[in-house]
């Protein structure tokens, strides 16, 4: 009992660690994105680069693959419930509206957490065992600015570039259901889908792919960062980079959706 | 550059150079493990000391402590005169581009390549044109021997080598401290003869400090101005190369000598191995 509590306190402590470390990261993010610019000391504009095809380069085909798929699935039930009502051509508006202001963002933001998210906790969690980020700091070069922010940036700029597209790609996952099993014409659909839409669910979409990004960016460098331990600390840091934040993206999600409700 | 130099003859006057590196009564816990339990130490202009102790007990977080890295729970740090232990990361940045480090395992940038390793602190902090960036690296490169290896990854090359690499990052900007930990670890000898060479010359020439971790004992009484012997978190022995050679102390001569039997304990437990085991089987 009082060891299930000791090991409950420790996570809770561990947990406080980590949003410290976000906190401070995201303090430095904004201070050497938005104010060091000017005052001499550019972003890196080529290791951002690097870091965009890196973050890319796997992972968006994976999330072309999921939203797609996701489409077929969704359209299908969908058009179940609706045909019920006599109105499956309306199939079109709920996919339009359904994945530009929730599914993609999602689906997304949680892929992205075990390609992003893991990927950067490890490649930060061996800097640190290999003592190459006190190396860095021992050489007056902010890890900030040296390893955040490149990373988070092409974070930043890629998500919410991969869930655009793969709105695209669940509706295509959608249509290609439509048209060939129910008997939907492809006019009628697309149609549908722009004609449900309002200018709302495009920045709802945006706006959560934007925070989702944050989320994954974070989540690595911190977890990254707070890797103690050698080879199986490392290990330890990618899991909970992970863990953390497909959870927090789910949270972060209710919590939006609830709180755009109103607006 | 400085416009003081150290004497060129093996006779110096210590005292007289101005003081670079002073640790007071330096503690440092992690948890309930107490690693320092009050390290005094002085470092002058153009000195090398050489650090000795068992392993795990405490060298490089002193190490550590001196660069800033982190901060001690108590005592002071004073680096060119300034106490380190009040200053910002930020604060610290002109420090730091006066000193070098050579870490435990060189600590090289894996994802660059040997020479954008070296040339990473020159782009940085000294406004210079590409060309002549890569003339210094060459030349760095050149003075631990491995001017082949500049488009080479760390991946690609061995451990020694990536500490010569190591060697050559912390020397790039010209430092006028650099701190090595344990630089001979994983070199043959005539590369460490190298090494000692260079280090020596830096000092000579250049009047460059040296704080150096080592247990290479040769090379530690060939490079060394200074000795002290860190042992339990304290310093319990210090003096000249020669005091120590003649020093009647059975813990100094053990260590020099490399003697596994001697005042220090091969087995660092504090309990009897016939009890403890005893207890983990009455569980
Ligand atoms: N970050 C840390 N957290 C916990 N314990 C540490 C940490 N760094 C070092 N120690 C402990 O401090 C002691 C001294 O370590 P270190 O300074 O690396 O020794 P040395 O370099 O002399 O071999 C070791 O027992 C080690 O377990
Ligand atoms: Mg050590």
């Amino acid at each position: 009992m009082s060891e299930a509590l000791a090991g409950l306190g420790r996570k809770g402590f561990e947990m406080l660690g980590f949003f410290r470390m976000s906190g401070h990261i995201l303090a430095g993010f904004c201070y050497w994105v938005l104010i060091a610019p000017w005052r001499g000391f550019p972003i890196r504009g080529r290791e951002t680069l690097r870091q965009m095809v890196r973050v890319g380069v796997n992972s968006v085909p994976i999330v072309f693959l999921v939203n797609f798929f996701v489409g077929v699935t969704l359209s299908v039930t969908i058009a179940d419930i609706l045909r019920t009502f006599g109105v499956v051509e309306l199939t079109g508006s709920a996919m339009g509206v359904g994945f530009w202001r929730e599914l993609s963002p999602l689906l997304t933001g949680i892929i992205m957490s075990g390609y992003v998210a893991a990927s950067l906790a490890a490649e930060l969690g061996s800097m640190k065992t290999a003592e190459e980020i006190m190396a860095l700091e021992a050489m007056a070069l902010n890890k900030i600015r040296f390893l955040v922010v490149p990373r988070l940036l092409a974070v930043l700029i890629m998500i919410p570039a991969a869930t655009q597209l793969g709105n695209l790609c669940g509706i295509y996952g959608g249509y290609v259901v439509s048209i060939g099993l129910l008997e939907i014409s492809p006019t009628t659909y697309y149609d549908k889908a722009l004609e449900a839409m309002v200018v709302k669910d495009i920045w709802v979409g945006f706006l959560k792919s934007v925070i989702f990004a944050f989320v994954v960016g974070l989540c690595g460098c911190a977890q990254g960062f707070m890797v103690h331990g050698g080879a199986e600390g490392v290990g330890r840091g990618t899991t909970n980079a992970v863990v953390y934040s497909i959870i927090l993206i789910i949270v972060a999600d209710a919590i939006l959706t609830v709180l755009l409700y109103f607006l | 550059m400085s416009d003081k130099r150290g004497p060129a003859s093996g006779v110096r006057p210590l005292e007289e150079l101005p003081i670079v590196v002073q640790c007071r009564g330096v503690k440092k816990s992690y948890g309930n493990r107490v690693v320092l339990r009050g390290v005094d130490l002085t470092v002058h202009k153009g000195q090398t000391v050489v650090v000795m102790g068992g392993s795990g007990h405490g060298k490089s977080t002193l190490l550590r402590l001196m660069i800033g890295a982190e901060k001690p729970d108590a005592g002071s740090i004073e680096i060119f005169g300034q106490d380190i232990g009040h200053l910002t990361e930020e604060e610290m940045y002109p420090l730091k581009k006066r000193f070098g480090v050579l870490f435990q395992s060189g600590a090289l940038f894996n994802s660059m390549t040997c020479g954008e390793n070296i040339a990473l602190p020159i782009r940085e902090h000294a406004k210079l044109d590409e060309k002549i960036i890569e003339i210094i690296v060459k030349l760095k490169l050149e003075l631990v021997g491995l001017r082949d290896a500049e488009q080479l990854i760390p991946a690609q090359i061995s451990g020694g080598m990536r500490k010569r690499v190591g060697l050559a990052r912390a020397i790039a900007l010209d430092p006028e401290i650099i701190f090595y930990d344990e630089p001979g670890a994983g070199l043959d000898p005539i590369m460490l003869a190298a090494i000692d060479e260079l280090i020596l010359g830096l000092s000579k020439k250049l009047g460059v400090a040296s704080i150096v971790v080592t247990h290479e004992m040769q090379s530690a009484f060939r490079i060394a101005d200074y000795m002290v012997l860190l042992h339990g978190g304290v310093i319990v022995a210090e003096g000249t190369p020669d005091e120590m050679r003649a020093s009647k102390d059975p813990l100094v001569q053990q260590f020099i000598q490399g003697k596994a039997e001697g005042p220090v304990p091969l087995r660092q437990s504090g309990k009897d191995l016939v009890k403890d085991l005893l207890e983990g089987a009455g569980e």
